[in-house]
């Protein structure tokens, strides 16, 4: 009755998967998306709208793929990152493998390519949306003082 | 995490469906047959693709419906082995921690793969005792796990009233440590905090010796300085008689966990 053909005929970055919904008629109005896509489908609308993928677009992930050549990342690895756009080392140091031996670190001569990897993805890819209780805790803890850095 | 799968499949159009136009029928019988289960060595499938081939249509012998052979694809959602995900902390017990992606919920970081240093309380919360302090893995906490396994377990026989749904597709996963060797995580300093009244009493040598080699390279203390590396963060500044407290707190961190990092200067 069915034979798979191909398991896997190609991987999807989290940004074409919401595009692939959005363009089906799913949207974050849950009876909005009745009549276009199944509610499991907008079950997975409704969380791939809160990660990194929902500000993304097709030429950010470009410029990434082409500025991140010199790093000789997997294929899997920059998939990962263009889905979780980790923005600081502890995210992104599980995502590399043998990440020690790969991308040279040397303090004397300046060169630290995992942050430059950090950089690249903080400047490229956009954040993800700010979520309701991270917002309200910034507010809560503003102290009434002048802060020293600006943001 | 989602890949596409090219299926081929005999597909019998039953006959209540012949007023409707072919594609758009037998799309609806695919979603019907596939979408919201799991394929056992597959995934999950979230939605069909797009239907890449249409043939047949033949009637057989004793039978009222045509029957079709179509090839599709189909959007299925499938971490692959090493992949990082972000995901929610729903429940937490001995065996370990049970995570959720909203969509889909059989996320198992079992005791094992915990970070060693973990110990369970009394109300099924796991709490990892590092170098650094105490890390309680609350509920609803967003954490980043890596994917080690996929299980598919078939189907039981006979169930217990009271058991856990079965749950087709699981994945293990583990709740990754900093690695060993020269280059540490610099953000292993985590500490859960609902107010800076919670945050414990600096102590200076500690604080200034982490402040100069991690935090340096990316935060400045002096006045009006500019920001180096990093958003969203906010230096506070707190006077008290003599001292003065610097405490770095980083908002909206994946893991929506904060760290601080406070040395009395």
């Amino acid at each position: 009755m069915r034979r798979r053909l191909q398991a896997n005929a190609g991987a999807l970055t989290n940004y074409e998967v919401l595009e692939f919904l959005r363009g089906r008629g799913a949207t974050s109005d849950p009876m909005g998306c009745l009549g276009a896509v199944t509610p499991s489908e907008c079950k997975v609308y409704d969380w791939l709208v809160q990660t990194a993928a929902c500000n993304q677009t097709k030429e950010s992930i470009d410029e990434f793929l082409n500025k991140a050549e010199k790093f000789k990342l997997a294929k899997a690895e920059k998939l990962n990152i263009i889905n979780l756009r980790p923005s600081n080392l502890a995210i992104i140091d599980p995502i590399i493998e043998y990440g020690e031996k790969r991308l040279a670190k040397d303090e004397a001569k300046g060169i630290d390519e995992v942050q430059e990897l950090v950089g690249l993805v903080l400047e490229v890819l956009p954040p993800p949306p700010p979520r309701p209780e991270d917002e309200m805790q910034g507010q809560e803890e503003m102290p009434t003082e002048k802060p020293l850095e600006e943001d | 995490m989602f890949c596409l799968s090219l299926i081929e499949h005999n597909l019998r159009l039953p006959p209540h469906l012949l007023n409707r136009p072919l594609v758009d029928a037998i799309k609806d019988e695919l979603e019907r047959l596939y979408l919201d289960k799991v394929i056992t060595n597959l995934g999950l499938c979230i939605s069909v693709y797009d239907i890449q081939s249409l043939e047949g249509g033949f009637i057989y012998p004793g039978e009222g419906s045509s029957t079709y052979k179509v090839v599709f694809r189909l959007l299925i959602f499938r971490p692959f082995v090493g992949e990082v995900i972000c995901a929610k902390l729903k429940a937490s017990d001995a065996t370990g921690l049970h995570l959720t992606l909203g969509f889909f919920n059989d996320i198992h970081v079992p005791v094992h793969l915990l970070p060693k240093e973990s110990e369970v309380g009394e109300d099924g919360i796991w709490v990892w005792k590092h170098e650094f302090g105490d890390l309680a893995m609350d509920l609803d906490e967003e954490v980043n796990v890596r994917v080690t396994k996929i299980n598919y377990p078939s189907s039981p026989l006979e169930q217990d009233a009271n058991a856990q749904p079965f749950a087709p597709m699981q994945i293990i996963a583990k709740f990754f440590e900093k690695k060993r060797g020269k280059r540490k995580g610099s953000v292993t300093l985590y500490r859960s905090m609902a107010s800076f009244g919670e945050a414990p009493p600096g102590d200076l040598k500690a604080g200034e010796k982490i402040f100069k080699t991690k935090c340096v390279q990316c935060h400045t203390v002096e006045k009006g300085a500019g920001r180096k590396q990093g958003q969203q963060t906010h230096l506070i500044l707190n006077r008290s008689s003599n001292l003065i407290r610097h405490a770095f707190i980083l908002n909206r961190f994946p893991t929506r966990l904060l760290k601080a990092c406070i040395f009395v200067h």
